[in-house]
């Protein structure tokens, strides 16, 4: 097995190695919100901006860099100014959200509009979560800013790289900016583990099911498979694995 | 729609040949959820970050099933591995068709980040597997319950961002599912018997 995991590594070592100087492993992470200009282009609300569409997490360079492409060619729309980058309006408080699809160990987080440095996070040499929120005030900062956020790997020589494009302090609107990617600063944790689902039925959430039982779930009758304990997000009819419709 | 679990099978089979192999024979084959509602693609590049992302965490999860299913001896524990196990076998083959059907360039890029170092690292992974007996549930517990919390942060992070409908309502089902879990398994006393 452990054979066969190195295939797609080595077919695929020619374009990692443009990416990723010395790094052995693939950290990988972008702000998504506000989005950034490469979670623009992945959500195609900005359109044509090639290859950083199917991976806004890849934007990753040497350390100390200022740009918003970190250097890579084929991610240069990133830097591209002119290209009508929608600015999300916020307040004079911001909540950056790092989506890390790699968690690698953290130096620090640092943002930056024009040359000046606004905010840094202290990594502490720690494994990020998967997803990292910070909260910076740009109260000095009205109107439309780009800001670069830094990601500072802490093992290795890189960092990674993402601009957002703002309009600090509510007010006007320059931009349009469409509405579904407004900034959530605090996700509602969803769902607790007991809360019985809409659709209704014998199913409870909670309950443990052995083989062989039968419940009802939307107007439908399931047949347990294996046993478990039931949770949110595994009814019947979504985890066939587990339940057969009678 | 009888061919489409094949297909999906197939997806796993192109983009991921070092793991189709270990994924595969985990399932007690139901059809994977959902494929049903495949009708084109309305996923933009985040859903397939998200997908490509959330199915090598779902590999991790089922490494770390498979070194210690056999050795776990909390009854409770052992239940809800082998849930886990099913239900993600079949999610994974989920995902894997989605990312197939979101065309070669997303495949490609979905492939490139497939083996990387998400989540829980090679180290981890062996101190599970060389835990000794005693020691299983303890160590399983400590890795695998921040590592589904993981892909629950991963998934709600997803649904305010993606595009395609059917990923965000998968996603909305992993954030549940994983929470849960993570609630039950902090209610095992570690090593305990219950």
């Amino acid at each position: 097995m452990r054979r066969r995991v190195t295939i797609p590594l080595m077919a695929t070592g020619a374009v990692l190695s443009t990416l990723t100087v010395a790094a052995p492993a693939q950290a990988h992470g972008y702000v998504s919100g506000p989005p950034s200009r490469q979670a623009l282009c992945a959500q195609g609300r900005v359109p044509d901006c090639g290859q950083i569409r199917y991976e806004p997490q890849s934007v990753e360079g040497p350390k100390g860099l200022r740009s918003c492409h970190a250097g890579i060619a084929q991610f240069a729309v990133l830097n591209d100014d002119s290209r009508g980058w929608p600015a999300t309006s916020v307040g004079s408080s911001v909540t950056f959200t790092w989506t890390n699809t790699a968690r690698h160990a953290t130096s620090n987080w640092e943002y930056f509009i024009g040359g000046t440095r606004v905010a840094v996070f202290n990594g502490g040499g720690q494994q990020p979560g998967a997803t990292v929120s910070h909260t910076v005030n740009l109260g000095g900062y009205p109107g439309r800013q780009k800001v670069l956020a830094v990601w500072n790997v802490a093992d290795t020589a890189n960092a990674f790289y993402s601009c957002v494009d703002l309009q600090v302090g509510g007010g006007g609107d320059p931009s349009p900016t469409p509405s579904p990617t407004r900034p959530a600063p605090s996700p509602t944790p969803t769902a607790a583990p007991t809360t019985p689902p809409a659709p209704g039925g014998s199913w409870t959430a909670g309950r443990a099911y052995q083989a062989g039982d039968e419940v009802t779930y939307g107007g439908r009758t399931y047949r347990c498979r294996q046993a478990h304990t039931a949770i949110p997000g595994w009814e019947p009819p979504h985890v066939p694995a587990l339940w057969t419709q009678v | 729609m009888r061919r489409l679990p094949t297909v999906a099978l197939l997806a796993a089979l192109l983009i991921a040949p070092g793991c189709a192999a270990r994924t595969a024979p985990a399932s007690p084959a139901p059809a994977p959820p959902k494929v049903t509602a495949t009708s084109g693609t309305e996923m933009n590049g985040l859903d397939v970050v998200f997908l490509a992302t959330l199915a090598a965490h779902t590999e991790q999860t089922l490494e770390m099933v498979r070194l210690s299913r056999d050795r776990v001896t909390d009854r409770k524990l052992r239940t809800l591995v082998a849930a886990i196990e099913v239900t993600e076998t079949d999610e994974l083959a989920t995902m894997r068709g989605w990312l197939r059907d979101a065309g070669p360039a997303a495949a490609e890029a979905a492939r490139r980040h497939d083996h990387g170092d998400h989540g829980t690292g090679a180290e981890d992974l062996a101190r599970l597997r060389t835990a000794p007996g005693g020691e299983v549930d303890r160590v399983l517990l400590a890795l695998l319950a921040p590592h589904q919390d993981a892909a629950a942060d991963l998934a709600r992070a997803h649904q305010t961002v993606g595009a395609d409908p059917r990923v965000r309502d998968f996603a909305g089902r992993v954030e549940r599912s994983r929470t849960a879990e993570v609630s039950l398994m902090a209610g095992l006393a570690p090593g305990g018997r219950a």
